[in-house]
């Protein structure tokens, strides 16, 4: 349960987000996060449908729930041990219009991290590619930085304030900011603020614009890329 | 009438005393018990020093200042949302320039159970009567001094100690926890409240006191097949007498009081 900052693996403090700009059918898999991938089979779908409705609509955000099942044999409750269980979602097809936005998170803190795995590239977490982000909510004060795993050089921190309530009323005051969240653009490789502060508790938002595929990933989770800020 | 008596004094009952105690060395126990409201499980030694000897007539030998060196190892399960309440994070959104609003589904994060450990050592000070026992075991008579009662143990300022060694242990043990920074005082604080003075001396006393109440001080022993006079040649052997029945108490003889075993025989 100790805080595991990185977008290849999505946690209930995690959403991964991807808008879609173009329609058409969108299949997936969620699998584990590190695991040997979907293996072919995306039994999930987005599918993507342009109205005859004006186009400068408000995005559209769709949360898909994702949980994680232990199968069930026969009409008995054991679960079979053995069996690794699989990562399902509350709605195996959404359905959204071009320039909707889809965000997949699990809420329970037990289930093992997961990946969302598309079949087409751009559509997944463990690459952050095009009109996509990643939000973590931050829960251990100190200076978080954060690297792209796959070596694009993106490179910022985000350092967490520990409120340090002395009574109830700031206890209270802190609770009241949680719904408080940051935003870092992320274009190209380059975040924009490279360098933001929070209070414990809040969320960050890591909106990819564009870029060649990155990940946001504690930089100790990739020792030969822990460099100070700056350095590069 | 007696026909054997052996008598000591309190120098000697003393310094008899010292040696026993010396000899009984650390003892050990574990087990479960309360702890407040917390299960827990236990390890405890114990070891006895010190200790004034005062006999009393009729029947009393009394240790003043006794001393008891303890040594607790606690663990417990903290189930830390019966503390303090599950934290939601609400729904977060951020506009998105040239995008729109984007949100974040509510998060409720929900505290875990930890293990607490705590290491806690001490010691006290007690005084306690010890009663004389008599018993004929495997053809030896056995004088002991036996700890009267529960005698009630004072743990004094070890109390409050403990229960700050509690608090620190749990602020350690959920240190690891996401989020708990903020709830860290008034969590340590709450299960402190919880346990209090009462939940401390309601395992300390029952774990504890046994070390002292019911522990046997050897005296003396005597085989009930007594020589008497020793074998002095190999047509000049050892006398016996048994000894039927054995007494012992404790004695005024101006200006000393003594403790006094007395054996009755036959030849």
């Amino acid at each position: 349960m100790t805080e595991i900052l990185d977008s290849r693996a999505l946690r209930n403090t995690d959403c991964y987000g991807q808008r879609f700009m173009k329609p058409g059918s969108y299949p997936y898999a969620l699998v584990p996060a590190g695991g040997a991938g979907a293996s072919g089979d995306f039994p999930y779908v987005v599918e993507v449908v342009e109205t005859a409705a004006k186009r400068d609509r408000d995005m559209h955000q769709t949360t898909v729930t994702v949980r994680f099942l232990k199968e069930r044999h026969g009409d008995c409750c054991d679960e079979r041990t053995a069996d690794p269980g699989r990562f399902v979602p509350d709605q195996e097809r959404v359905t959204v219009e071009v320039g909707d936005m889809v965000v997949w998170n699990s809420p329970d803190a037990a289930t093992r991290p997961f990946a969302v795995a598309g079949q087409k590239e751009f559509l997944g977490n463990t690459a952050l590619t095009n009109e996509c982000g990643y939000t973590h909510v931050f829960t251990t004060p100190g200076e978080h930085e954060y690297v792209d795993a796959n070596g694009s050089g993106l490179r910022g921190v985000v350092r967490v304030a520990d409120p340090q309530p002395r009574n109830t009323e700031e206890l209270r005051a802190w609770q009241s900011r949680l719904g408080d969240g940051t935003l870092v653009m992320i274009s190209d490789g380059r975040p924009e603020p490279a360098e933001v502060d929070i209070l414990l508790g809040q969320t960050v938002f890591f909106a990819v614009v564009k870029g060649p595929g990155v990940t946001i990933t504690d930089a100790a989770l990739v020792p030969d890329r822990a460099q100070p800020v700056g350095a590069a | 009438m007696s026909e054997i008596i052996a008598a000591i004094d309190e120098g000697a009952a003393q310094q008899l005393f010292d040696t026993e105690v010396a000899a009984l060395g650390p003892q050990a126990t574990s087990g479960s018990s309360s702890l407040g409201p917390f299960s827990v499980s236990y390890a405890v030694t114990g070891t006895l020093s010190n200790g004034t000897v005062d006999l009393i007539a009729p029947a009393t030998i009394e240790i003043a200042d006794l001393r008891l060196d303890w040594h607790v190892d606690l663990s417990f399960q903290l189930d830390i949302g019966d503390f303090i309440p599950d934290i939601h994070i609400p729904q977060v959104c951020v506009h998105i320039p040239c995008v729109g609003d984007v949100c974040t589904p509510k998060i409720d994060i929900v505290w875990p159970t930890v293990t607490v450990p705590v290491s806690f050592g001490d010691f006290l000070k007690t005084t306690v009567d010890l009663g004389v026992a008599l018993s004929l075991v495997a053809g030896v008579w056995k004088v002991e001094g036996i700890v009267q009662g529960v005698p009630s143990l004072q743990f004094g300022a070890s109390t409050a100690a403990l229960l700050a060694a509690i608090g620190l242990a749990v602020a350690a043990a959920v240190a690891w926890v996401p989020l708990i920074g903020p709830f860290l005082a008034v969590l340590a604080g709450a299960v402190v409240a919880a346990i209090g003075i009462a939940g401390l001396t309601g395992l300390l006393g029952p774990i504890i006191t046994p070390f002292v109440s019911g522990t046997r001080f050897p005296i003396t022993e005597i085989p009930a097949l007594f020589e008497v006079l020793p074998a002095s040649g190999p047509f000049d052997p050892a006398v016996f007498v048994t000894v039927d029945s054995l007494g012992a108490e404790v004695q005024h003889n101006p200006p000393e009081d003594e403790l006094v075993v007395l054996a009755d025989i036959q030849p």
